[in-house]
């Protein structure tokens, strides 16, 4: 299976040749390769987040890449019912035992750091997601945001493929 | 096919079901750790990715080349031996009398 996909990082490293692994707690589902599913968002995106005051260049660039994976190890939380109520029990199955031994909610991350640890869906190397949009630019009727504003999280650095620099574009803001 | 729910579930399953609380302990207490690893792993996969593209791309830009050196060698041969050539006269094959490339 093959998708295409875009990618944004600021201009201060000049034009990257691979996407940047985005790390931390803030990330969806820990560190790895994020990127957009449709054009529109990486503009946006790039001027919410890649401008800020450490991006003296004022740039952000956009890239395209492709994703070429076996359709096995991937999981559509998106467009696959099946994939997204699957996924939404585990993650609450989880919660349920983690809080029971450890008191506490987990994080996106440690969720993810423990699939990694005990090494559960191993061969799972690409997750496709969607978070709220609430972006009036980006929609043909205010308030209505009905796009879905798609992301898909790649752990395996193996499967990016054609990471081709698309645009440099000037910060608006 | 997508992904097979039997597999995943159980293996999930199957390892919330069986981990001790020493195991939950020992992995929640080496987090910072483990992240670090992850990291660097993921950091040295990509690295390596990288320059596996970075290598197709410079090999595919030698085919490319290799491949126009063939079409013009095969174009200069197609021009020596064609009979146009040959019924040139030789007032004509003075060089200011071609044509320039346009």
């Amino acid at each position: 299976m093959k998708i295409e996909v875009f990618h944004t990082q600021a201009h201060n490293k000049g034009i990257i040749n691979f996407p940047e692994l985005a790390e931390g707690t803030s990330q969806w589902l820990g560190d790895g390769f994020y990127f957009w599913q449709d054009y529109q968002f990486t503009e946006w995106w790039g001027d919410l987040k890649k401008c800020k005051r450490w991006n003296k260049t004022r740039k952000f660039d956009v890239y395209k890449s492709e994703l070429i994976f076996d359709e096995n190890d991937f999981i559509d939380t998106v467009f696959n019912e099946k994939d997204y109520y699957n996924f939404v029990k585990n993650i609450e199955k989880f919660s349920k035992v983690f809080q029971k031994k450890l008191r506490k909610k987990p994080t996106f991350e440690e969720f993810n750091l423990f699939i990694k640890k005990f090494k559960v869906w191993d061969n799972i190397k690409i997750i496709r997601f969607q978070d709220v949009p609430e972006n009036d630019y980006l929609v043909e009727v205010d308030g209505f945001y009905y796009k879905k504003r798609i992301q898909i999280r790649v752990n395996k650095p193996t499967i990016i493929s054609n990471f081709v620099h698309l645009i440099t574009k000037d910060c608006i803001k | 096919m997508m992904a097979n729910w039997d597999i995943l579930n159980k293996e999930f399953d199957d390892i919330l079901n069986n981990i001790s609380d020493d195991d939950w302990s020992d992995w929640f207490n080496n987090l910072d750790a483990q992240k670090e690893m992850c990291k660097m792993q993921m950091n040295l996969e990509a690295n390596l990715q990288a320059q596996k593209l970075s290598f197709n791309k410079i090999i595919g830009h030698l085919i490319i080349n290799e491949t126009l050196t063939s079409v013009s060698i095969v174009h200069a041969s197609n021009i020596i031996v064609s009979d146009d050539f040959y019924n040139y006269d030789n007032k004509s094959k003075r060089e200011t009398d071609f044509p320039l490339a346009a």
